[in-house]
């Protein structure tokens, strides 16, 4: 036996006070004497002893009925052979996996299959990255099978923690649950090989709910050529180098005709041979520095006909050429820094005044020179990142009595900094004494601080504490580049211009809109969850710098291959109720599609019921046991 | 809670005390036996001798004697001359101190017993043409009935027992009989007390017995109890609410308890009969469910109270 809410039995508090007040009540029946002379000798011959709280039937009665009450209160369970209640949680792989071979179909199968066995009412959740119920709790099978048939696979990644404390949630303790997957299921937080989730790791939280693992798509092992990886970077030459990982999946090597193209146009066209479950990589460089550069690896058979593999589509995937562009506002003096901005490629730059800085959304760094920076507090600059520049005082830094000139010399190891050659580039003006404790020293002139960024209310902030005209530095190469960096690091985080599909990722700080590959459009903001289709999503501000300026946006590719989903790698019914057990594993046991017994022998039986018609039953007694209300005796001999 | 006044018990006992033409006429021919009479003239049979033709004794004959009353048949028979000798009719004082406490009223029975008994008793001495007082113990609110005398008063008496009351005055420690007691007997030379009482909270009987003396005075103590405080019933847990005290005792009254009570209840009675020998006092126990004329009375005639 085991209690649902054992915190429940703090109703048993109750029973003290039953016992108080059964002893405050008058039990004893009072009759009036003539005189209590004859009487009193009796009492010190034989004192009555008092007992505390007078027994009786109706005392244990109430008492009883207490108890029962709490233990009905914290919902007892008894392992019993079969889910009393017949309520079914159905929990259905997603995953892109599930679109290889026949397994969706499969899967719709013995999902139709279980939803017309189910005698209880039935709930259906979608497994994925973010598990959702789709149907909750309801005995309408129609509604249940379009929820079913609503489903479509495609997302990377599964929380089957989060999925069953979902069933346990909504389909309540007494539930089944059933799992149809294809058991290619890596835990959302572990994208380890199959063979070694054999541990039993994962635990999930479903209680005492028998489940049972419905796995499809046991065709034997399948072979599976996919792009799981791709990226665009800048090169030397001045294009653009694409990058992409290709991965066989499967126990034999392939040939894979690989293509690249951008706009539609194909580059190159390529066969390449693969080794049996390995990732080989393959490069381009490409001209061009727009629109997007599509990757896609079809295996080929024998002969070098294209015959396709198991999951077409984690095939292609795609990368945006062209580069992010930096929104920066600039209000500060100097030639030097305006034109290390000017010479930034990527960066639209506006010039504005201290009280026309704009903050709306439409700015990714703010880059801020001399007295304008002092006169800013930590929490007066605009949203997005900054870069401020020769700040005399204020919050940026701890001023000293006096500037002074020197050598820079690096300190500690920073992106902003990291193989810019800077080294005794003569810096004049250092006034700081001291940078601020958010912030790490990227370089120091003569001991003290001359540059330093960090995080400050949330904001990424870089000063450089000297006037770059004051000294050599600005005739460095490096100067813009520093400057460059400078604004990429201190500018919000933007998503990755390829991910897998249902990866989330984040968002600028500002309201944006998100284009969709199908073509829908929302709005969102710092965050955007489950890119549910491969393609590529298009972000836009809500707002732009200037009238008449289109912004490009920013584009993410989102790709269906994932070494996890795409390798196909399926674990067996036996193996998933190890690697998924609950908090107290039950025997192994359990088969593939089309057999599915009981993995775990015993399923919890509500006896609160019973418990609450016992109490039921006890207060009944009670009441009848209560004595009727008679008067007092008062006289003696007298009715 | 003091004395809760009992009024439905003693109402009954109160509309019951009517005596019936036929009681009253054999009451009539009782008498209580006194032996201390009052100087007063009555009809009780006095111990003085006086010239009389109804003769009980002689004497020699004096000068002046009624030359009536010589005994001429002893004058032959002696040859002296003898006068006979007659009782003086004389009258007696009855005094009836009447215990009205609470725990008398606590029961109807006691209640009416105890007024039945005042009247029949009172009744007895007015129709001898006895003084007669009934004095309420405690007093209360009610001033004593009588002096009065002769058979005219005694409607008059009944009236005034019908009225009485309880008296519900809290008393802790409750008020001494021997002050009633010297009250009722006032300056009377001698005659007749009879205590009518429970007698559970006197504890000065011994000296209220000796305010009336043995050589003037005739004292009876007539202790009344119900039936249930003479032989309770085994009831379970109680809790038992003293009717004059308010105090209250709970116990657990069982057989063996009861055989106990019953036990300490009769070693009271011989301490309290024992008591009213030694100070040459008659003592009777009356059960209140004693009917008055066919127990009562013949009881008291057995044990020679009423002849």
């Amino acid at each position: 036996m085991s209690l649902q809410f054992p915190y429940a039995l703090a109703l048993l508090g109750a029973v003290p006070v039953i016992l108080w007040l059964h002893r405050l009540r008058r039990r004893v029946p009072e009759r009036g004497v003539p005189s209590l002379v004859p009487w009193l000798v009796l009492r010190s011959a034989e004192p009555m002893r008092r007992r505390s709280v007078p027994p009786s039937v109706l005392l244990a009665l109430h008492v009883l009925s207490a108890v029962l009450l709490a233990l009905a209160a914290a919902g007892p369970l008894r392992r019993g052979a079969a889910a009393p209640s017949g309520d079914v949680a159905l929990i259905v792989d997603t995953t892109l996996s599930m679109r290889a071979g026949d397994r969706w179909p499969a899967a719709r199968a013995a999902a139709a299959e279980i939803l017309a066995s189910a005698a209880g009412r039935v709930t259906v959740i979608e497994l994925g990255p973010r598990p959702a119920v789709r149907v909750a709790r309801t005995l309408d099978r129609a509604a249940a099978a379009a929820a079913v048939e609503g489903l479509a696979p495609g997302a990377v990644g599964a929380d089957v923690a989060g999925a069953f404390a979902q069933a346990a949630a909504v389909a309540g303790a007494g539930a089944r649950i059933d799992v149809v997957t294809d058991g290619a299921l890596a835990p959302a937080a572990d994208r380890r090989p199959a063979a070694a989730l054999s541990s039993g790791s994962t635990k999930v939280p479903a209680g005492d709910m028998p489940v049972r693992w419905h796995v499809v798509g046991r065709e034997g092992a399948l072979q599976n050529v996919a792009v799981v990886g791709i990226a665009a970077a800048d090169d030397a030459s001045g294009g653009v180098r694409v990058v992409a990982r290709i991965a066989n999946f499967g126990p034999a090597a392939s040939t894979a005709r690989l293509q690249l193209s951008v706009g539609g146009r194909v580059l190159d066209e390529t066969n390449i041979d693969l080794a049996p479950d390995a990732t080989t990589p393959a490069a381009w460089s490409v001209a061009a520095r727009g629109g997007l550069a599509e990757v896609r690896a079809v295996r080929l058979g024998a002969v070098g006909e294209v015959t396709g593999d198991a999951l077409p589509d984690d095939d292609v995937a795609v990368v945006p050429l062209a580069p992010r562009t930096w929104y920066v506002q600039f209000a500060a003096h100097g030639s030097a820094l305006r034109r290390a901005l000017e010479a930034l490629p990527h960066v639209r730059l506006a010039e504005v005044g201290v009280g026309t800085l704009s903050d709306d959304g439409s700015v990714d760094v703010t880059v801020l020179g001399g007295a304008s920076a002092a006169g800013l507090p930590p929490g007066g600059l605009p949203s997005g990142g900054a870069l401020l520049v020769d700040p005399h005082d204020g919050p940026w830094l701890a001023a000293a009595a006096d500037a002074i000139t020197g050598t820079w010399q690096s300190a500690a190891p920073h992106p902003i900094t990291a193989g810019l050659d800077l080294a005794d580039a003569r810096i004049a003006g250092v006034r700081a004494g001291g940078a601020p404790a958010w912030a790490t020293v990227l370089a120091v002139v003569g001991g003290r601080p001359a540059a330093w960024a960090g995080t400050i209310g949330g904001q990424r902030v870089v000063v450089l504490g000297f006037d770059p005209d004051g000294g050599t530095l600005a005739e460095r190469d490096a100067f813009p580049r520093l400057i460059g960096r400078a604004i990429a690091w201190a500018a919000p985080d933007m998503p990755p211009p390829s991910l897998p599909v249902g990866a989330p990722f984040a968002l600028p700080p500002w309201p944006v809109a998100i284009a969709h590959p199908d073509g829908r459009r929302s709005l969102a903001a710092l965050r955007f969850n489950a890119p549910a289709v491969p393609g590529v999503y298009t972000i836009r501000r809500q707002r732009v710098p200037r009238a008449g300026v289109v912004e490009p946006g920013i584009s993410v590719a989102v790709r269906a291959g994932d070494p996890d989903e795409s390798g196909l790698a399926a674990l067996t019914a036996a193996e998933l109720s190890t690697v998924f057990a609950p908090r107290t594993p039950g025997p192994e046991g359990g088969t593939d599609a089309g057999n599915s017994p009981l993995q775990r022998p015993a399923s919890p039986v509500q006896r609160w019921p019973l418990v609450a018609v016992l109490c039921v039953l006890a207060l009944e007694a009670a009441w009848r046991a209560a004595p009727a209300r008679r008067p007092t005796v008062r006289v003696a001999g007298v009715r | 809670m003091n004395g809760p006044p009992q009024h439905a018990a003693h109402d009954a006992a109160r509309e019951a005390l009517l005596f019936d033409d036929a009681f009253v006429r054999r009451l009539e021919r009782l008498a209580l036996r006194v032996r201390q009479v009052a100087p007063a003239v009555g009809s009780r049979s006095g111990q003085r001798r006086t010239p009389a033709a109804d003769f009980v004794d002689h004497r020699a004959y004096s000068p002046g004697d009624d030359l009536r009353h010589i005994d001429w048949p002893a004058l032959a028979r002696h040859d002296t001359v003898f006068v006979k000798l007659g009782r003086v009719a004389q009258a007696a004082e009855v005094r009836i101190l009447l215990d009205v406490s609470p725990s008398m009223a606590a029961t109807g029975d006691k209640w009416r017993l105890a007024l039945e008994l005042a009247a029949a008793l009172g009744w007895l001495g007015l129709s001898r043409g006895d003084r007669v007082v009934v004095a309420p113990w405690p007093r209360g609110g009610a001033a004593p009935w009588g002096p009065a005398s002769g058979a005219a008063r005694g409607a008059s008496l009944l009236a005034w027992l019908r009225a009485l009351g309880p008296s519900f005055t809290p008393s802790a420690p409750p008020p001494g009989i021997a002050d009633a007691v010297r009250s009722v007997v006032g300056d009377a030379a001698g005659g007749a007390l009879l205590v009518i009482s429970d007698l559970w909270r006197v504890d000065d009987l011994d000296r209220a017995l000796t305010l009336a003396p043995r050589a003037r005075w005739d004292r009876v103590v007539l202790q009344i109890l119900d039936p249930r405080e003479i032989r309770p019933v085994a009831t379970g847990a109680e809790t038992l609410l003293d009717s004059e005290t308010g105090e209250r005792l709970t116990l657990q009254i069982d057989e063996a308890l009861c055989d106990a009570y019953i036990a300490a209840l009769r070693t009271r009675l011989d301490s309290v009969a024992t008591r009213c020998a030694a100070a040459g006092a008659a003592w009777a126990l009356l059960p209140a469910d004693w009917p008055l004329e066919q127990a009562v009375v013949p009881y008291l005639q057995h044990r020679g109270m009423i002849e």
